[in-house]
């Protein structure tokens, strides 16, 4: 709820007077806009990001130059070296929670690109759903040990999800596994409360109005959609389904063929009608925006940016869709939305170097020049703003 | 400086994950060097995999080894005919392998060790040699 709804409610309750509304107001509007300078730290973010992305395409380049010995020597002492940070800051105790818990991530993924690395040198032939299995094993006790963010813990339900699915080798019978499909979909709505109980934190209410929740049902249907497009994949290897899909005739027949995608459809609604009766969707969305109508723009942004986030044709509509979006958060002076929008713009642009450019080295040497042109502008901004003002005579 | 118990605790969580991965790699390696070396013809490339990245991805081709002439423990391991196996390969030397295995799929074959009636890939090899001495010598393939 903005402040000047705030402000207006507390008036009809008698708490404030209309002078003291006033001068509330005037007191409010005076002070420099929260997110007038947002933008900046998003696009210094963003340029950080990119040097370091495009760094790690140029290491990738040359990776066959590197003697296995170094690769492996570097991986394990960031390993150890990001292992000795967390304990160090641990024990210090003084650490920001949040800046501690992405460390932890940190530390996750070096673990899992360990393995990967290790995977190279050796020509493991492992399945992927027994490799993650061993990188959940070895990163469960971090996280509980660890983890007080629900956010933290919602991708670790996420793995732990996808490693009953691999794991379990339901996937054999379709039947068996659409139904453990649904007691895992329900499974991942009712598995939270396990670190909410966990760490002795606020209740599910609570918890559901909290802006993470839209991560959460973001991530469930990532996780729900990510396997449809592997049984995809696998089912056209299947020779005796491509002859069934070649010579399908009747309804039935397609009805049959879909029948995975419509079950899944129907258990993916079934999520969010879930997630929108118990968490009550609609409440943190509202709480993020000023007003309903604006909830309902946004909301539509982000349904229509999903679609077209990755079709290149609609690259430039995707970018005008997420400046809007972007827009809005800052007319609102809404962080959340703000953030949000320069990520898809940021995701979407590091996609773009992948598309267009045919080699990590190529890509890496873009990617850094695109970094070190970002931070330029990010420092050179107050000078060249004020130049403009000035030009043109617009009030600061 | 004296660590107390909790503290050791935290440290363990930290460090043994890491320790755990090198133990099991390290010792995966040496099981694997004690069991004698075959070589295999495959078929069935795959140049590229959007997950794994850039492997050369295969199947043994059974009947090019002659299946029956192939060493017991070969013989015993399941659906060998049809899984599939990578080999990492950099992203340099993907589009020769690529070009190169469609006009001479039959130069191809992969050395291998048997271990718990598991394939261990060790090499690619192109007319019995690495395939990266092949690749320098003929340069000029193109995709």
């Amino acid at each position: 709820m903005s402040i000047v709804q705030k402000l207006t409610e507390w008036q009809h309750a008698n708490l404030l007077t209309s002078d003291q509304v006033q001068a509330i107001r005037a007191y409010e509007d005076a002070q420099p806009s929260a997110t007038r300078f947002l933008w900046r730290y998003g696009l210094l973010g963003l340029g950080i990001l990119i040097i370091g992305i495009g760094l790690l395409a140029i290491a990738a380049a040359n990776w066959n130059a590197i003697p296995d010995s170094v690769k492996l020597s570097v991986h394990t002492l960031l390993n150890i070296g990001t292992a000795g940070t967390l304990f160090y800051y641990w024990q210090k105790g003084q650490a920001a929670q949040w800046g501690f818990e992405a460390l932890l991530f940190i530390k996750a993924a070096l673990l899992l690109t360990l393995m990967a690395l290790l995977g190279q040198i050796l020509h493991t032939q492992s399945p992927m759903e027994q490799s993650m299995l061993l990188w959940w094993c070895l990163i469960t006790p971090m996280f509980l040990l660890f983890g007080r963010y629900r956010l933290t813990f919602m991708p670790w339900l996420i793995l732990t999800v996808y490693v009953l699915f691999g794991n379990l080798g339901i996937d054999d019978h379709r039947f068996a596994f659409l139904s453990t499909l649904i007691a895992f979909t329900q499974l991942l709505i009712l598995l939270p409360q396990f670190p909410v109980w966990h760490n002795n934190k606020p209740a599910w209410s609570t918890y559901g109005r909290k802006t993470g929740l839209f991560f959460f049902i973001a991530m469930t249907n990532v996780m729900l959609i990510a396997p449809l497009g592997y049984w995809h994949a696998a089912r056209y290897l299947d020779s005796d389904y491509m002859y069934f899909y070649n010579h399908a005739t009747t309804a039935r027949d397609y009805l049959h063929i879909f029948s995975w995608e419509i079950a899944l459809g129907l258990n993916i609604a079934l999520a969010y009608a879930l997630a929108a009766w118990r968490l009550r969707i609609l409440s943190p969305l509202r709480l993020m925006m000023e007003s309903p109508s604006d909830t309902r723009i946004v909301f539509a942004h982000l349904l229509i940016a999903l679609l077209l986030a990755f079709i290149p044709a609609w690259f430039g509509w995707f970018l005008i869709y997420w400046f809007g979006v972007g827009y809005i958060g800052l007319r609102h002076d809404n962080r959340r939305i703000v953030s949000l929008a320069i990520t898809a713009l940021a995701v979407r642009i590091i996609v773009l170097y992948f598309e267009i450019t045919h080699g990590l080295m190529s890509t890496g040497v873009l990617m850094i020049i695109s970094g070190v042109l970002v931070l330029y502008l990010v420092k050179t901004y107050p000078r060249w703003r004020a130049a403009i003002l000035s030009a043109t005579g617009a009030r600061s | 400086m004296k660590l107390t118990a909790k503290a050791w605790l935290v440290l363990s969580v930290l460090i043994i994950p890491t320790i755990i991965l090198l133990g099991l790699a390290g010792w995966t390696s040496h099981v694997i060097q004690q069991e004698s070396s075959v070589t295999l013809p495959i078929t069935g490339y795959d140049p590229r995999d959007p997950v794994y990245g850039h492997y050369f991805q295969f199947r043994i081709d059974t009947q090019r080894a002659d299946f029956k002439k192939l060493p017991a423990d070969v013989q015993n391991i399941a659906n060998l005919n049809w899984k599939s196996y990578r080999f990492y390969v950099d992203e340099q030397d993907g589009p020769w392998l690529d070009a190169y295995f469609r006009e001479h799929a039959s130069e191809f074959t992969v050395t291998a060790k048997i271990h718990n009636q598991t394939l261990h890939i060790q090499d690619l090899l192109i007319q019995g040699r690495p395939y990266r001495d092949v690749m320098r010598e003929k340069p000029d393939i193109k995709p």
